[in-house]
């Protein structure tokens, strides 16, 4: 639809279609006969910029030749001219100015936008003790400063696409054009032009439009806050999805050895990295199994356990009511309950949540003979390792498996527990991200995966990018150069 | 999916949960005592996980239980105990089996049979004999140092078996094993009491300084079949340990002018040959060092260390012959001799009509070798150093 030549109808016609909301503010200026108009909505624009910028170009000029070259006289960086009232809106509510001058068929955008977001803050998700400290922000462009400010590199593209019908909101996926396989990233941006949705809040919303199999509870895709983790992954040949007013990036794919690594891996000794990627391997399959076996040694076949153990366990368990199933389910239920309670609570009712948690649950539960310490012991030694993943979702899919387990060893006891390893490991390895076998560089067997991921060598040996992720798997192209010159 | 929820529904609904106990639904046995009472067994059982208090908190709070049962048959005797018991009597951590030496002597074949048949007993636990006493008393002797008297037993028979050399822990496999075999007999070892039954099986043997009754090993008891004919002396037993190559430390005390030498043997090894006639040959080497010495003598010497290399390999001769000359007396075949014949030439093995007399007629000999590499931490005794202070 084109402009209206009246500028009163132009902005009549905004008002209208917001239905006359009272944040729209308008002001006719008559300049020498010619009638000039602007229109703004003030919760998402900065008066201080409009008087600045405008009223100073506007008013007081040589109006002739402010109107041959109006778009030269206005001091700011961002500005353009529409011919359509269609977009109109969204430059409003994206913070824009819009001026209109009368019997002139083109309207200009002014970028008057008021800064909504806070600052760039520290992580608090993910915090780490060595290495940068800043986090993503709500601010769109913030993110891709922070980005851009690790990676100089020309070939760091930002491809945006705007996602939702309603919110309006741009999708930056972010790639590195000689090292990302280009398939995938038009995979992806196919992928999130065809999603037809109300609204995009969060990084969240895209993240299920993205996922091949819906039927697995193991994560697709790692989401962070930290710049220095989506930059790190954009240079293995990984895709960055940045999305408006969220501080959480995707990064994709992510694969099963993804989840065992931390921000902080790459700043530490590679001996020491290596070993807590291990140790978080180690922490995976304890928290998994471990209350299942408990369930299955106690019930069903307690000739595994060694003797001493095994009379100071029947000790413990004498006189608790409830079948041992029951008590752990229970207990692990209730350290949920516990948990969802801690993050959403204050932090002024922290103090009393852990006064009720520790004492009142822990010791005056055993106490009163409701549960058995060993139970307590066995939930608290799953729960600590579950909290050693920083990816929520890997703790959810990780919690998901738990309870299955236990429900096997349940009915099957250590028969049950290794079926059930045994469906749980088939299940993993059909899972395929973005024609990637979820459980590479394990199987299939990737040597220079499993150096870069699975441990980590030292980074003057690390030669090359996995082939899976990057066509392009040189990573140190001057190498035997640089060698010499030392 | 929809198979995925079927399959998980079936295992539910099917299974029934086909082996499910509550672990405090059973009473633990880990000991079993076999005795014999006027023709019949009289079965006791050491139940471990008996909570002294409510205070469960504690866990170090064991007490123990004996149970016994009595019956024509091991399986009767155990039902019997059920009987008496308010939870699953529950064999599969047994440590322990201790025989009297009545049962011993009467054959054991027909009381272990049942451990045997039982699919949830595990099968590694130590069997002995009980000495001069009920194999029950033995059973429920309280000691100081362990939470519970079965586990007094199996520890002490584990750890002296690598310390002391006259004692050799046997575990039910070996026995079934030496059983079940032609031409390999049975030795095991005995524990007895010593000091006062009656108190050292009440919970205040536990609490006084001395103890008034206490668990010892003896020297090994020796069976031919099932049946137990002999006990061996100290030295016997420590001879069976050598040949059979059970031991690698023991302790020898030697003579010497006016005082005593005792040494120490590391790594010793024994291997055994046989010829067609059955003729065997005993190579036994291996190292010692000195642990004492109470007498005048130079160690400084090559040719008095050579002299006493040539002491300890004439001692551990001794202790062989000492054990072979017993075999012999019993005819009882405790080295597996026979078994290595059958083995090594089955057709003349399979000719041997009288095996007794074939085995009272086979020739031992014995070859020693020991190499004294370590003069202990000084090399001169205590009395020639002071000697010297004084020149």
């Amino acid at each position: 639809m084109n402009l209206y030549k009246s500028v009163d109808k132009n902005i009549l016609y905004i008002k209208n279609i917001n239905h006359e909301s009272s944040d729209i503010v308008s002001r006719l200026i008559n300049n020498n006969g010619i009638k000039i108009g602007y229109v703004y909505l003030e919760s998402v624009t900065s008066d201080d910029k409009v008087s600045e910028f405008l009223n100073k170009s506007i008013i007081g000029k040589n109006i002739d030749e402010f109107i041959n070259s109006i778009e030269n006289n206005i001091y700011n960086s961002h500005i353009s001219t529409l011919d359509t009232l269609d977009n109109l809106f969204y430059y409003l509510a994206s913070g824009f100015t819009i001026i209109f001058i009368d019997n002139n068929d083109k309207c200009i955008t002014v970028e008057t936008r008021m800064s909504l977001d806070r600052g760039v803050s520290e992580a608090t998700s993910e915090p780490i003790v060595r290495g940068p400290k800043d986090s993503f922000t709500e601010n769109h462009a913030i993110n891709l400063g922070l980005i851009r400010k690790r990676i100089k590199d020309s070939n760091l593209i930002f491809d945006e696409v705007i996602v939702g019908k309603r919110t309006k909101t741009k999708v930056s996926i972010a790639y590195i054009k000689d090292v990302t396989k280009l398939k995938s990233v038009i995979k992806v941006i196919d992928n999130i032009k065809k999603i037809d949705i109300d609204g995009v809040l969060d990084s969240g919303y895209i993240r299920e439009f993205l996922r091949d199999q819906s039927s697995t509870v193991f994560p697709g895709m790692i989401s962070t806050e930290r710049p220095d983790l989506a930059c790190s992954s954009l240079l293995d040949g990984k895709i960055v999805i940045i999305v408006e007013n969220t501080p959480y990036v995707l990064i994709l794919p992510g694969l099963f050895v993804d989840y065992f690594h931390s921000p902080e891996d790459n700043y530490e000794k590679p001996m020491n990295a290596t070993f807590l990627r291990l140790l978080r391997m180690l922490c995976f399959f304890i928290t998994i199994s471990v209350p299942a076996l408990y369930v299955a040694l106690m019930t069903f076949n307690p000739e595994i356990i060694p003797d001493e153990l095994l009379i100071s366990l029947a000790l413990q368990r004498d006189g608790v009511p409830f079948p041992t199933a029951i008590e752990v389910l229970v207990f692990v239920i209730v350290f949920e309950i516990l948990r969802q309670a801690d993050v959403h609570s204050p932090t002024v009712s922290g103090s009393a949540m852990n006064i009720v948690g520790a004492l009142i649950l822990g010791d005056a539960a055993v106490n009163a003979g409701i549960v058995s310490p060993i139970a307590i012991i066995i939930v608290a030694i799953t729960s600590i390792c579950e909290l050693v993943f920083y990816d929520v979702d890997m703790i959810n899919a990780v919690r998901f498996w738990r309870i299955i387990f236990i429900f096997a060893s349940l009915f099957l006891g250590i028969i049950g527990f290794v079926s059930c390893m045994f469906i749980f490991i088939t299940k993993l390895s059909s899972i395929v991200t973005f024609d990637i076998p979820y459980l590479t560089p394990i199987s299939p067997v990737s040597i220079t995966g499993i150096k870069n991921y699975l441990l980590r060598i030292k980074r003057n040996k690390l030669y090359n990018r996995p082939k899976y992720l990057s066509d392009n798997t040189r990573k140190m192209v001057n190498h035997e150069e640089i060698n010499l010159t030392n | 999916m929809k198979r995925l929820i079927l399959l998980i529904s079936l295992i539910i609904i099917c299974s029934g949960c086909f082996n499910y106990n509550e672990l405090n639904n059973y009473a633990i046995a880990t000991g079993m005592a076999i005795d014999i009472n006027n023709n019949d067994y009289e079965v006791s059982v050491l139940i471990s996980n008996s909570p002294k208090s409510s205070n469960q908190a504690n866990g170090k709070n064991y007490t123990t239980v004996v149970y016994s049962g009595k019956g024509k048959t091991i399986y009767e005797a155990i039902k019997q105990i059920g009987l008496i018991s308010p939870k699953e009597l529950y064999i599969g951590h047994l440590s322990v089996l201790i025989i009297s030496e009545d049962v011993a002597k009467a054959g054991i074949n027909s009381s272990i049979e049942f451990l045997l048949q039982e699919p949830r007993s595990k099968k590694n636990f130590y069997v002995a004999i009980s000495k001069d006493s009920k194999a029950k008393d033995v059973l429920s002797v309280t000691s100081p140092l362990t939470d519970f008297p079965s586990q007094n037993l199996a520890t002490n028979l584990k750890t002296t078996t690598s310390l002391q050399g006259s004692v050799n822990a046997t575990d039910f496999n070996t026995t079934l094993y030496k059983l079940v075999n032609i031409g390999i007999d049975l030795s095991l070892n005995g524990f007895s009491i010593v000091g006062d039954t009656k108190n050292g099986v009440k919970n205040s043997n536990i609490e006084t300084n001395v103890p008034k009754a206490y668990i010892k090993l003896s020297p090994l008891a020796i069976f031919k079949d099932d049946k137990l004919v002999s006990w061996t002396t100290k030295n016997e037993s420590r001879g069976i340990n050598i040949i059979n190559d059970k031991i690698k430390e023991i302790y020898l005390r030697l003579d010497c002018d006016g005082g005593d030498i005792v040494v120490d043997t590391e790594d010793l090894e024994t291997k055994k040959t046989i010829d067609k006639n059955g003729n065997i040959t005993l190579k036994t080497s291996g190292k010692a060092s000195i642990s004492e010495i109470s007498c005048d003598i130079d160690l400084t010497k090559q040719s008095n260390i050579n002299k006493l290399e040539k002491k300890i390999e004439n001692k551990i001769i001794e202790l062989e012959n000492s054990a072979i000359k017993l075999s012999k007396k019993y005819s009882t075949d405790i080295f597996g001799i026979g078994l290595m014949y059958y083995q090594d030439y089955p057709d003349k093995y399979s000719k041997i009509k009288d095996y007794d007399k074939f085995y009272n007629n086979i020739k031992f000999k014995t070859k020693v070798d020991i190499k004294l590499n370590t003069l202990g931490s000084i090399k001169q005794t205590l009395e020639r150093i002071e000697n010297e202070e004084d020149y």
